[in-house]
């Protein structure tokens, strides 16, 4: 998504302190979204979130539950409007809107994991960041995960591929598994 | 005389795509099931 500049996995919305993925307490599993406001809006990523997940159904569980948590006024309002209208064309929500007390970000094996499952791809990429920190906040890694998981325009690969400092040939591998995906999603469309 | 031994070491390079993204923007957070 254009405008997206990094992406980080964590959990949010509990009261426990430092949870982790085994000791995940009352918090939800959770994705921060650093972005341009310039090119993105709030009511676009909003939009994303509805249509990217499907809180119809209730969740069985505090950990995998819908939930926009917001950070300012003009954010709770934005999210409160996108909910009323998203019901109104599809019927009753369970999506939480709540204040945003603390984030805290996952264990580094969950950031990026997609592109952590290409091993020749990540060997490739995690050398260019001077450490664990730096890659999870890579706008470069953030696109590669994104892409490998069959997110992104094509048009957006190939402008923005050849800058995440991968080889020509490790691009190609990119390339080949970001249309693969494409391909499928059009077959079950 | 002894050459006293150097060692190059490589520094990380950050991708272009990186150093590109502007200084300042906002942060969203969600949970999506």
């Amino acid at each position: 998504m254009d405008g997206v500049i990094r992406t980080r996995v964590g959990y949010c919305g509990g009261t426990s302190v430092s949870p982790t993925y085994r000791r995940i307490g009352d918090h939800s599993e959770t994705v921060e979204v650093d972005y341009d406001p310039q090119v993105l809006t709030y009511d676009d990523l909003l939009a994303s979130f509805f249509a990217g997940h499907d809180p119809r159904v209730r969740s069985y569980s505090t950990q995998y539950r819908s939930a926009v948590f917001y950070r300012t006024g003009e954010e709770a309002a934005a999210a409160g409007r996108a909910l009323e209208r998203v019901q109104l064309s599809t019927g009753l929500l369970h999506t939480s809107v709540e204040p945003l007390s603390r984030f805290w970000l996952a264990e580094d094996y969950h950031q990026k994991f997609r592109l952590r499952s290409h091993r020749d791809v990540f060997a490739q990429i995690r050398p260019l960041m001077p450490d664990e920190r730096a890659f999870t906040d890579s706008t470069a890694a953030s696109r590669l995960n994104g892409w490998l998981d069959g997110c992104g325009s094509a048009e957006q690969v190939e402008r923005e591929l050849p800058l995440t400092g991968l080889s020509e040939a490790m691009q190609d591998e990119v390339r080949a598994f970001a249309g693969r995906r494409e391909r499928v999603g059009r077959l079950v469309r | 005389m002894q050459q006293p031994h150097v060692t190059a070491l490589s520094k990380p390079t950050a991708p272009p795509l990186d150093l590109e993204q502007p200084e300042s923007f906002r942060t969203a957070t969600f949970a999506m099931g």
